[in-house]
Order: structure tokens, then sequence, then C-alpha cells
């Protein structure tokens, strides 16, 4: 009988990873865990081969999606759901992987309630998806397979995309050296850099520039040193993002997958960020498939997906097809990676969705 | 310790049995009870403790940290790392932070990298330090497992000593007063004293002696192993022979002139013999499959052996013939229907099973040689030895039973694929004592075989030595050829 042995030893893993949080659990109330946090960064590096060998023989090129730039799926809200809709295999990020040596750097006292809350609430996130999802979404840890000595590649290009939102600032060097306050910050700035950076979800961009620099600095004050001029808070947070756009493209690029992103702040500097890598011809399918999929997720309707049950969903979506059928059916309407716009793909979507929607009735 | 002769062993049934292993009842020691695998996992703490604080001064504190854990928990006879973890939670506390305290908490940090928070969170509490990378303490722990691999090492000695003494203050152990005086002075003398030699066998022999009694931990060294190897990458070196860089255009210029005299011989002489025919036509195999591995390279590869071997049979096979020809009627016509048979077999299994793909045994092609010189419906096909001699028995009758016995089975292991072949030739040594010194593929061809190329000239040169027996090569092309050495 013919078996996959590589797939065998990876849903091997996902019931030890199950397990490994289920018996973590307990040392997630209370304080920080660095033990239970290491223990985790440690399974995954002990499978770190396995899960390359896996995202490079058995993911990649098989119209895969990795649900990524989030701490945490958020089962319980049914983002299970639009995430399945779109693909035909499906990877969890897991941010886990990172807090070990996120915490294990910062001093115990930074290492504010609100990221241990993150932490919590993703290792019982990950666990409820491990639970219940029948193995259709693989957690793995896409983003500790970023750390590798090719990093600084990587945070040259990070630094690259950061200094062309200015005039007459080469690098970060150059950036620190010229920049102190906000207003040095204005002083080099592009003209229209307000229409380019986004510094979070509720960034409200009829305010002016500064107040949503000030309205972002008090929402991450958190995790920022109490010490550090505007212009570092500035670059902190939005170096940060364009690091984490740099990763998912690069990732994403080197498995052949597409990037499932359900923030807008995140997909807003990996589409500023294509120009660095346009000479990838996948950059564009990539881009076409993100943006369809992110649609997706905004269009809609979860209590609907979520009414019947998840088996039901999975088997409806199998037997319709649906990925395929949205597709063509984009495809049908003259939509493709070349002519993607989202006003017209809005509608074809709600359409495939609503086929889905009586589907999912009927049956 | 010389090894055992070939004589020494009893030949049985085609099998040679070693002298140890015709005791009865003898065997080596279970895997579980093994050094390396079965033991030095369970004592890998000592070594920490031991690499840590250097051999005196670690020495000094396990002397305090095993009387403790004998007082803490007596029934304990050996101090295995599993039945320490095995004890009650408050017992293993009081153990490891004693160990701490003695020690320090960064001493057996390393071994947090396996044994985690889930699994064992006494020890977890007692020796993990958010300071120590997973690179850093894996590094301490590859260096003490590097020191500690060798059962014979002084450094596993040193931890032996630890187990010994420990066997003694539990009293599962007992010697007689001159031994213990002898083992006593083992941790007041540095290694480099002469009175070592002795006390370091002596240590590493009575700590083996209780090993009948213990039960080995096999959940334990599984979990070990399974956690240290996936922890750490695979480390290959390859061995490399010299390429083969001898320039042998002159000789295989000469070898030629000697075909071409055959050939023309054979063909001007007396074109119809069956016996010139088989020895020129064997030679000329032998020249064309030396002269393959020539053309290509291949004196360093797998091939390159296989040529070797078949120069060493048709050699074996010529002076079989000939030594034969007076016992065995029509030998040299037989010699070749006994081959044109074994084809007749090949093309009626093609013929019968239907087969039509384009393969490299081209069907139409064999049964025009078959047919060559007589009907095939005359021609029997013999699956029995030629003359139901094996090559082995034709070698010693023709008096080349060395050549057999030292290079034709080997190079046999690398035509049949047999381990020793794989391993030589195609898996490379990996050096990370985490994976046990195992063995991975070689796809990369890092390997590189010894060369071929000499063993390749002495056989053709026998063969050529013979045939001038039989035919006088001209002296000077045969004196030059014959001359010829690598």
């Amino acid at each position: 009988m013919k078996s996959n042995f590589l797939f065998q030893r990876i849903l091997l893993i996902q019931s030890e990873y199950k397990n490994l949080l289920s018996n973590l659990n307990a040392y997630f109330n209370g304080n920080i865990s660095y033990e239970a946090l290491d223990e985790i960064n440690l399974f995954w590096l002990r499978n770190m081969e396995v899960v390359k060998l896996y995202l490079t023989n058995e993911f990649a090129r098989k119209d895969s999606y990795v649900f990524t730039a989030s701490t945490f799926l958020d089962f319980e809200d049914s983002e299970q759901y639009p995430f399945l809709l779109i693909g035909m295999q499906h990877v969890l990020d897991d941010p886990l992987c990172k807090y070990s040596n996120i915490c294990s750097k910062m001093p115990e006292e930074k290492i504010a309630e609100k990221l241990f809350e993150q932490i919590v609430k993703t290792v019982k996130d990950n666990l409820k998806v491990l639970e219940n999802c029948n193995n259709e979404i693989i957690i793995l840890p896409l983003r500790l397979l970023s750390q590798t000595p090719e990093n600084s590649l990587l945070f040259q290009m990070g630094e690259k995309a950061f200094s062309s939102l200015f005039n007459n600032i080469n690098n970060l060097k150059d950036f620190f050296e010229k920049c102190n306050s906000f207003d040095d910050v204005l002083r080099y700035a592009r003209k229209d850099i307000e229409n380019i950076v986004k510094f979070s979800e509720s960034d409200d961009k009829t305010l002016t520039f500064e107040q949503r620099f000030n309205q972002a600095k008090e929402e991450n004050l958190y995790m920022l040193e109490a010490e550090i001029s505007d212009a570092h808070y500035f670059f902190i947070m939005v170096f940060g993002n364009i690091q984490q756009a740099v990763d998912v493209i690069v990732s994403c690029v080197e498995y052949e997958c597409f990037p499932f992103i359900r923030y807008s702040v995140v997909l807003n500097y990996i589409l500023l960020l294509e120009e660095v890598f346009s000479d990838i011809t996948f950059i564009s399918e990539m881009r076409y498939k993100m943006c369809v999929a992110n649609l997706l997720y905004q269009i809609c309707e979860k209590d609907r997906l979520s009414k019947f049950g998840f088996k039901r969903f999975t088997d409806i979506i199998k037997v319709l097809g649906f990925n395929q059928m949205l597709f063509k059916t984009l495809a049908k309407e003259n939509i493709d990676e070349k002519t993607f716009v989202v006003n017209e793909a809005v509608p074809v979507i709600e359409k495939c969705l609503e086929q889905l929607y009586t589907a999912l009735e009927i049956n | 310790m010389h090894p055992t002769k070939l004589g020494d062993h009893s030949f049985k049934k085609g099998k040679f049995t070693t002298p140890i292993n015709s005791i009865p009842l003898m065997s080596p020691l279970e895997e579980e009870k093994t050094w390396t695998y079965g033991r030095m996992p369970e004592y890998l703490w000592i070594g920490l403790i031991l690499n840590k604080h250097g051999r005196m001064d670690g020495l000094n504190k396990l002397h305090h940290i095993i009387t403790k854990i004998h007082e803490i928990a007596p029934n304990i006879l050996v101090p295995r790392l599993s039945d320490i973890l095995d004890l009650e939670s408050h017992n293993q506390i009081d153990i490891f932070q004693f160990i701490a305290q003695t020690s320090s908490k960064e001493t057996l940090a390393p071994l947090t990298l396996i044994f985690t928070l889930s699994k064992e969170p006494d020890f977890v509490q007692c020796c993990y330090c958010p300071n120590m990378s997973v690179e850093s303490r894996k590094k301490f722990l590859i260096e003490t497992m590097e020191k500690n691999m060798g059962q014979h090492s002084n450094e596993a000695t040193d931890i032996r000593f630890i187990v010994l003494y420990y066997q003694l203050l539990s009293g599962r152990l007992h010697l007689p007063k001159n031994e213990l005086d002898i083992i006593l002075k083992y941790p007041t003398l540095p290694h480099s004293a002469e009175e070592m030699r002795i006390i370091r066998q002596s240590v590493r022999s009575i700590e083996m002696m209780s090993l009948q009694m213990e039960k080995a931990n096999s959940s334990f060294l599984k979990f070990f192993w399974r956690c240290i190897s996936e922890m750490t990458e695979c480390n290959p070196y390859s061995i490399r022979f010299p390429e083969e860089e001898n320039d042998i255009s002159k000789y295989m210029d000469q070898l030629y002139e000697v075909l071409s005299y055959l050939l023309q011989l054979f063909v001007n002489i007396n074109p119809l013999d069956d016996k010139i025919n088989v020895i020129v036509g064997i030679a000329t195999y032998s020249y064309k499959r030396f002269k393959e591995a020539y053309d290509h390279n291949l004196f360093n590869t797998i091939t390159g052996r296989s040529c070797v071997r078949v120069l060493i049979e048709n050699y074996i096979m010529l002076k079989y013939l000939v030594k034969n020809e007076s016992l065995h009627e029509n030998i040299w016509r037989d010699y070749q229907y006994y081959g044109i048979g074994l084809y007749k077999l090949v093309l009626a299994r093609h013929r019968e099973s239907g087969e039509n793909r384009n393969a490299h045994v081209d069907k139409d092609y064999i049964e025009a040689l078959v047919n060559e010189f007589k009907g095939e419906e005359f021609i029997d096909m013999d699956t029995r030895y030629f003359d139901q001699h094996n090559i082995r028995l034709k070698a010693e009758s023709v008096n080349e039973k060395e050549l057999y016995g030292l290079y034709y089975d080997y190079d046999s292991s690398f035509e049949h694929g047999l381990w020793g072949a794989i391993r030589e030739s195609s898996l490379l040594k990996c050096n990370n004592p985490a994976h046990q010194y195992h063995c991975i593929p070689d796809i990369d061809n890092n390997n590189l075989l010894k060369s071929v190329l000499a063993d390749c000239v002495m056989v053709m040169n026998k063969m050529l030595i013979f045939l001038n027996d039989i035919y006088t090569i001209p002296s000077p092309l045969f004196e030059e050829v014959t001359g010829f050495e690598i």
C-alpha cells in the first residue's frame, strides 16, 4: 500500500505539538514561563528539517496558502472558515516559536501584560485548531525558518524599503543621524508618505500625519522603551511592519505559496514592497492570490459559513471545488493577475460565495 | 590485540564462526548496556560536571553530590539520570538544587535541551537558565558527548569511576581490600601517572560487573537519542583516496600492439580454429574493459572494481580452459556454446514474456547471435557453472587462489551490491556524536575509492605472460608491456 512517509511524519508532529501545548497549558496561567516558551522553540527546532522538507516537497507549488502575519488565527471567531475557502493546502504560521527568543532578550518587567496575553491566547487558539480542524490546517513555524544567516540580506531589503520613504536618506545610519524629532522625520519624508505609511489597523487617515503617529505611539507604548526619540518610535512602528512584510514575501517565494493576510497594515506593506521583488516572476501571481484571499476574507459571512459545522463546510467546499470555481469565474470575467481591480472582483466573489452558501444550506 | 586468523575460525556449511562466538551462551553486550548507546546518556550529567570543573575539582564535587544522592535516595543503586528523574518531586528538587549549589545552575542546563518542562518539570525548575541560548547548550552537550563517546577514553573512565564509587557507597558492590585500595587511588592520581594504566582498566572492568543486574531504561534511551539527534545536524566527512593521475597512454598503446599482433595471428594463421578464437576473444574482452576504464577515467570508481573483477575472471577462465583442453573434448567449442546457451535462455524468456519495450536487450540481435552458427533448436541451455566448477574452484585448480581470495571476492561485493561495498563507496561518516556516528548517503559523490589501475595492469600483464607462453609475443613488445609498472 502506498503511503506518504513525509506527510505521516507531519501529522505525527501535529499530534505531538497538540500534546505538548496541552501539557504546557497549565504553565501559561499566571507568570510568563520562559521554560515553556523554550520547550516550544526546541520542539520546532528539533522538527525544523522535516518541516522544511515538507514545505519544499509537499506544500510548495500546490496552490497552498499560509495564514501569517498574525499572532493567532482566532478559532472561536470562526476565522478558520474564510482561510479554508481559498487554496488546496493550508498552513498556519506559528508565532509561538519566536516568543522564546523575544522574551529571553527582554527584561522581565518589559514583558508586559499585553504580550503575555498574546502568548496565552495563541497557545489556547493553536490548541483549538489542532483539536478541531482535522488537520485541514497544519500548524508550522514558517517564521522560524527565516531565521537563517541570510537574515542580513532580508534586513538590507527592509532597510532599502524604509529609506525609500525619505528623500536624501540612504540607510538606517543616515536616518538616525539626521532624524531625532517627528519634525525631522517630516522634513526628510517623501511628500506622499502619509498615504504610504499605515501605523495600525485603527489608523485614521482623516487625522493629520502627526496625530496619527501620536495615536499609534500611545497604542504601542507597552512595547516601546520610554526614553527613545520620536524618530526612533517612528522607525520601530514602520520598520517592524516592513520587516514583517519582507519575511512574508521571502518565505512565500521560497515555498511558492500564497500569504493569507487578514490585516490591512501588513497587506499595505507587502504591496508597497512589490517593487523590490519585481524581478521574481512568482510575485505577480502571489499578489493576485493574496489580494483575492484578503477580499474574500473581507466579504464572506462567517456566520453563514460556520452555521452547519466544520465537517460539512470542508466537505462542501471540496465537492463544489470552491477554489477552482472562484478563479474560473474571475477568469471568465477577465479578471486575472494583470487586470485585477478590487471593485470588479467584489461582485464576482460575492456571486461565488452565494453559490457556496446555497450549497451549504441545501446539503 | 591481534585479529584472529582464518584458520582459528570454525568453518561449517560455508560459514566462518569466530572463536569467541563458538563459545556456548557467549554473545556481545546488549545494545542498551553498551557504554556509548546505553550507559553514557544516563551518566552524561556526571560528564557535564567534570567538563565544567575539570577532573580534580569535578571529582571532588561529585563526591559530595553522590553522597547526597545516596542520602536522599538510598534505593538508587547506580546514579542513572533516569532513576533520579523517576524519584518523587521533592527528592528530585533536593538533588538538583544541591547540584546547582555545589556546581552551578548552568552546569546541567544543557540537558534542558532534552528534558523539558512538560516532561521533567522539577529538573527544569532547578536547572533551566533563560540566558543560555539553544546554541550554547547544544555546544556544551556535544562537547561533553564527544569526550565521552569512547568507553576507554580518560574522560569516560572518570565517569565510570564515579558510577563504580557510587555502587560501593550504596553497598551494591563489595571489593576485596587490596582491590579497593587500588581503586581509591584513582581520584588522587593524574591520568599521566604510570600506575593509572592498570587502575583505569580495573575501574572499567569492575564498573561493568553489575551490568547483569541492571535493567536498561529503554524509553529513556530512545527519548534521549531521538531528541539529541533531532537537535543537531549531520557533520559528514568523506574518504578521498588520491585521484589516479598516472599517465598510461604508452602502456595502452603497447597493449593495443599486442592485441593487434594476436589478431594478425588469428586472422592470418588459423582463422577457423576454435582455440585461438576463444583465447583471443577473451583477451580482447579484457582489453576492452580495461580500455573503457581508461577512456572514462574510472579507476577510482565502483565500475573500476567491476573491471578488475572481470579481468581476474577472464584470466582464470583462460588458464582453466588451457589446462583442461586435453581432459575435456571440444572444450573450446563447448565453452562458446555454454555462453550462447545462456543467451538463448534470455531470448526465450523475452519471447515468452511478450515484453516489447525498448530495453537494452535487443531480442532480434540476440536471436541472430544465438543462431549465428547453429540452429537454436540444437543449442542446450546449461544454467550451472561452466564445467560445473565455480570460479573459486577454477582459481584453485589453476593456482590462482590468491588472486581470487585477495581481490576477486572483494570486487564481487561491489558487483553484487553487498553492504561492505555500499558502505565503502556510497556512504559518508557523520562525525556527530549525537547521531551515534551513523552513516549518510554520499549522493554528491564525495567519496573517492582507491585507484584500481595498478591491479588492472597487474592482472592484464599476467594474462599477457600466459598468452606469451602459448603464442610467443615478439620479445621487445612483450618486455616493454609486461615491464610496465605503476
